[in-house]
């Protein structure tokens, strides 16, 4: 009849017990946080209600229904002062397009969630035409009008002088980026009547 | 609930593989066996000597002698063991000794020095030869090991036959042997999987610090397959004996101060190891690496620097029945991958990785009364794995983007039954092993949260006739991954849940032609279910520069190699030649697409796709002893990835016409040393060369070869009871630009420029 040493049987028992103990945990990465994103594919730039700039699959569209013929030039926006009547254009509304390139949306900022990030938000990334080198503060021709904790999806550009920049306009989700488009080529004229550019 | 179950349900199994006699009435001894204590002396003057390693073969038994140069092995099985011992500058001996039941022998080792040959130290008994039944093919260990100590383990292996490595910066490397690399060259901790997820991807990290590595072995052919079904390349083992499975009878102690300029870096650790009481023994360590940008010959490579914490503590309860013994142990470790215009747009800056580790291990050996089973291991792993990478320096407002995000929680179980004279073998093992894998990523990606739980039965046999060595193995593994939701997903289809199942095996035999002479050959079959990134990946992976695609519809991985290998010993050569051919009918890889992915144009896609693809190449080895001082040595290595058409290519290298080869091959490499020792002291060059490698795939680049001399010196030193050993070398002294073409930034970046490195290591 065989009969259990206790010293034994207490090492096994509080070694695999260390082993369980450690083991019931869950995953660090856990998707319950994150698997809301955005299922965006692309994306519209909307001017008084009108599609300004149409994104989807990697090709853009500019004023695919030509109510801004004065604002597009080839593959690029063009911004002069004497068409903007200032030097801070028009809200321009942001909306994203889901893989059959129908507008979806997202839910709004809500605070209590992430007071530091928000949950859904736009980053503007500013690049030497044809590179993927940031332009300066100082030196872009125009940056933008954004608060992303009032209005989510709404912003303006504020023109300041000459020149060209590649925009990327990124989608944010918390602390990550669920849509990184291709950067939109965007000229800044100035109107030589206007001193402030 | 139904992952801790499982969890359990390993456990519940790993307890019922618990012994009988182990509930017996008492824990004496139960199966014959006896003592053996012995002494090191130098072959010369019959001098003692410090802190050799004197390991018992075929257990992963060890100790070091004391300062008389004695050592003892308590509960020693009886019959013929054999005693391998080495020892900084002396030749690694062999010895047999016959134990008697609750008896003692005693026995003298003489080692000579290196640099001295004598033939009685070849072959003092028929049993004894190079290539026995550990099945271990390598071993680097000692003055070798601290001559290449490295910054990783990948590093650390660099300069061993056939072995290379991939790497994407300093810190993230991992070796990669005959051109296999991710899990068809698996990396073990102690003979236990690392839990970490660096057969990935070229910027996750190795969990190993190669400062806490006491020896790291290779094992390839049937004794690798012991571990692993997809062990096609072999198998690293890191031995870090967290551990003690011998009751050391007063404590021992060693420690280790690192300092290199090429990075600024400094790593220093410490290991104690002793008896608690009568039955329990104790062993910890802990290390710190720190480092700062490298430097290369074009500047310093910016996001290079490494910041490494690590510990662990063992104990364990040793009886004359076996040994039961439990650890855990910490890494926290945090790199940089460096980025740069034109390699990474999404992040120019580079990306910030934290890796962090917590690993706890049981592992039990248990002697077995009866002639059949000689002894019985029940091991069991639990780790917890987090990694998470970072954008650098993207917002002003302390604002961190995250671009990936890893956790896995692995559980392992294993048992080996080894097993005496049995049917035609001499002996061998019955083995069984599951694992449990919790895998879960986070940030954009949306690779699925999945469920991996994997089993495997295997068998290793032994069989030595007259001049021949047999060796074989069996393994059946049965792997199922299933994600915690299914659905369809527009980029890489249906998401679903997959199971694979298939056998593996390998044969070898050795021909020992004369007592110098060594022909032999294996071959091996392998099976390798995909892994879960390559089968659900969908998202970013920022530190990759890459989009990955995974594909749920690939096939499991079967693949055949042979290699043919001839290896000598006279009074001035040592010589070993390995001819190779591995092949792989759906090899599964991830392949640069050359497009932007729909959701992030900042990176390229990678899809994971299969083909066939043949690697073949050699490996050469020799060691020419000038004088009693001086020694010259070299390797040469050369292995040809193709993608080849089904059947076209057997029997042997019937390669295709395409240029297009299979990506990252290493290119034809090699080094030639050149060595004086005398005393106490060692002085060496060493000549590094790659030529160069256009043998690319499609969207891969080319990389030019390369010349770098590397100087060395050794120097060691007893003051009382301790050991002092000294290690210098000053690498790539003319501060040449070269490229490592398994390099994932090669393209823009160099690799490291001139560095002295200055090792110093105590043992007593």
């Amino acid at each position: 009849m065989y009969k259990i040493n206790p010293k034994i049987a207490f090492f096994i028992i509080l070694s695999f017990s260390v082993l369980v103990l450690s083991s019931c945990e869950d995953n660090p990465a856990s998707p319950e946080f994150d698997e809301d994103h955005a299922d965006a594919f692309g994306f519209e730039l909307l001017m008084d209600g009108e599609v300004l700039v149409h994104y989807l699959f990697r090709e853009y569209t500019l004023d695919p229904d030509g109510h801004f013929t004065d604002f597009v030039e080839d593959d690029r926006l063009v911004f002069d002062t004497s068409v903007i009547g200032g030097n801070v254009t028009n809200n321009i509304t942001k909306r994203y397009l889901d893989e059959e390139g129908e507008p979806f949306t997202l839910p709004e900022y809500e605070q209590e969630r992430n007071g530091l990030f928000g949950e859904w938000y736009i980053t503007f990334r500013f690049f030497n035409p044809g590179t993927s080198t940031d332009i300066p503060i100082e030196e872009r021709p125009l940056s933008e009008i954004y608060d992303r904790f009032e209005d989510t999806w709404v912003f303006a550009f504020d023109l300041s002088h000459s020149g060209e920049v590649d925009l990327r306009l990124d989608l944010f989700h918390i602390d990550h980026e669920d849509l990184t488009p291709r950067p939109l080529r965007i000229e800044v004229r100035a109107n030589e009547s206007d001193s402030a550019l | 609930m139904y992952q801790i179950l499982t969890k359990i349900a390993i456990i519940i199994t790993g307890i019922l593989l618990v012994p009988v006699h182990l509930f017996g009435d008492n824990d004496g001894v139960t199966s014959a066996s006896g003592t053996i204590t012995g002494v090191v002396l130098d072959a010369t003057d019959s001098q003692p000597i410090l802190s050799a390693a004197i390991l018992l073969e075929g257990t992963d038994r060890g100790i070091t002698s004391h300062r008389d140069g004695d050592f003892i092995f308590r509960n020693v099985p009886a019959g013929r063991q054999i005693i391998r011992t080495q020892h900084i500058g002396y030749r690694v001996d062999f010895t047999a000794v016959d134990v008697a039941e609750n008896d003692t022998a005693h026995v003298v080792i003489r080692l000579f020095p290196e640099a001295v040959r004598s033939r009685d130290v070849i072959v003092t008994d028929d049993y004894i030869r190079d290539d026995r039944t550990t099945g271990v093919e390598r071993v680097l260990t000692g003055r070798s090991l601290r001559q290449q100590l490295g910054r990783t383990i990948a590093e650390t292996l660099n300069d061993e036959p056939g072995l290379s490595q991939r790497s994407m910066g300093p810190a993230p490397a991992r070796p990669v042997l005959r051109g296999l690399g991710g899990d068809r060259l698996l990396i073990l901790e102690d003979g236990g999987r690392t839990g970490d997820l660096s057969a990935t991807a070229s910027d996750h990290a190795l969990a190993i610090e190669p400062m806490t590595a006491e020896h790291i072995e290779l094992l390839r052919g049937p004794s690798a397959l012991i571990h692993g079904g997809n062990t096609m390349g072999g198998v690293i083992n890191v031995i870090r004996g967290q551990i003690p499975l011998d009751w050391p009878d007063h404590f021992h102690a060693s420690g280790s101060l690192q300092g290199e300029s090429v990075n600024s870096g400094l790593a220093g650790g410490l290991r104690l190891y002793g008896p608690v009481t009568e039955n329990f023994a104790f062993r910890m360590d802990g290390s710190i690496r720190s480092s700062q940008d490298i430097s290369t010959p074009l500047g310093t490579l910016d996001n290079t620097g490494i910041e490494t914490y690590n510990a662990s503590i063992g104990l364990s309860y040793i009886r004359p029945w076996g040994i039961i013994g439990v650890s855990g142990n910490i890494l926290d470790t945090s790199y940089g991958v460096p980025g740069g215009e034109g390699l990474a747009e999404a992040h120019p800056n580079g990306v910030n990785i934290e890796m962090f580790r917590r690993y706890t291990e049981f592992k039990s050996r248990f002697r077995m009364p009866g002639d059949f089973l000689s002894r019985l291991d029940v091991d069991a792993t639990y780790s917890f794995y987090r990694h998470k990478e970072f954008e650098r320096t993207r917002f002003s407002d302390g604002r961190r983007v995250i671009g990936s995000e890893f956790g896995v929680l692995t559980t392992n179980a294993k048992a080996h039954m080894h097993h005496n004279e049995w049917s035609a073998a001499d002996k061998g093992l019955f083995g069984v092993w599951v694992e449990h894998r919790d895998y879960a990523s986070g940030a954009f990606s949306e690779t699925p949260a999945t469920i991996e739980r994997a089993f495997a039965a295997y068998t290793f046999q032994e069989k030595d006739i007259g001049d021949w060595n047999l060796q074989a193995a069996l393994r059946f593994d049965m792997r199922q991954v299933s994600p915690l939701r299914e659905r369809n997903s527009v980029l890489i289809g249906q998401i679903r849940e997959r199971n694979f199942s298939g056998l593996s095996s390998s044969a070898r035999a050795l021909y020992y032609i004369s007592s110098g002479l060594t022909l032999g050959t294996s071959f091996i079959t392998s099976f390798r279910a995909p892994g879960i990134e390559e089968l659900y990946s969908e998202g970013p992976h920022l530190a990759n520069f890459s989009f990955e695609k995974g594909n749920p519809n690939l096939n499991a991985e079967r693949g055949w190699g042979t290699e043919v290998f001839i290896k000598g010993r006279t009074n001035q050569f040592d010589y070993h030649l390995s001819f190779f051919r591995n092949q792989m009918n759906n090899y599964i890889f991830p392949r640069d697409e050359g497009r932007r992915a729909t959701r992030r144009d900042d990176l390229n896609v990678f899809l994971f796709q299969e083909q066939q693809v043949l690697m073949a190449g050699f490996e050469l080895d020799l060691r020419y002893r000038i004088s009693n001082n001086w020694t010259l040595s070299g390797v040469l290595n050369y292995v040809r990835g193709d993608f080849i058409d089904d059947d076209s290519s057997f029997p042997f290298l019937s390669f295709g016409d395409s240029d297009v080869s299979v990506p990252m091959m290493p290119p034809l490499s090699g080094r030639f040393n050149a060595e004086w020792s005398g005393g106490n002291l060692r002085l060496g060059a060493t000549t590094r060369f790659a030529a160069e490698q256009n043998r690319v795939d499609e969207f891969e680049q080319p990389t030019n070869g390369y010349v770098l001399f590397d100087i060395f010196a050794q120097y060691n030193i007893i003051t009382g009871s301790v050991l002092h050993t000294f290690s210098l070398n000053a690498e790539n002294l003319l501060d040449t630009e070269w490229r490592n073409h398994l390099s994932r930034i090669k393209e823009i970046y160099p690799e490291p420029g001139r560095n002295i490195r200055l090792l110093y290591r105590f043992y007593f």
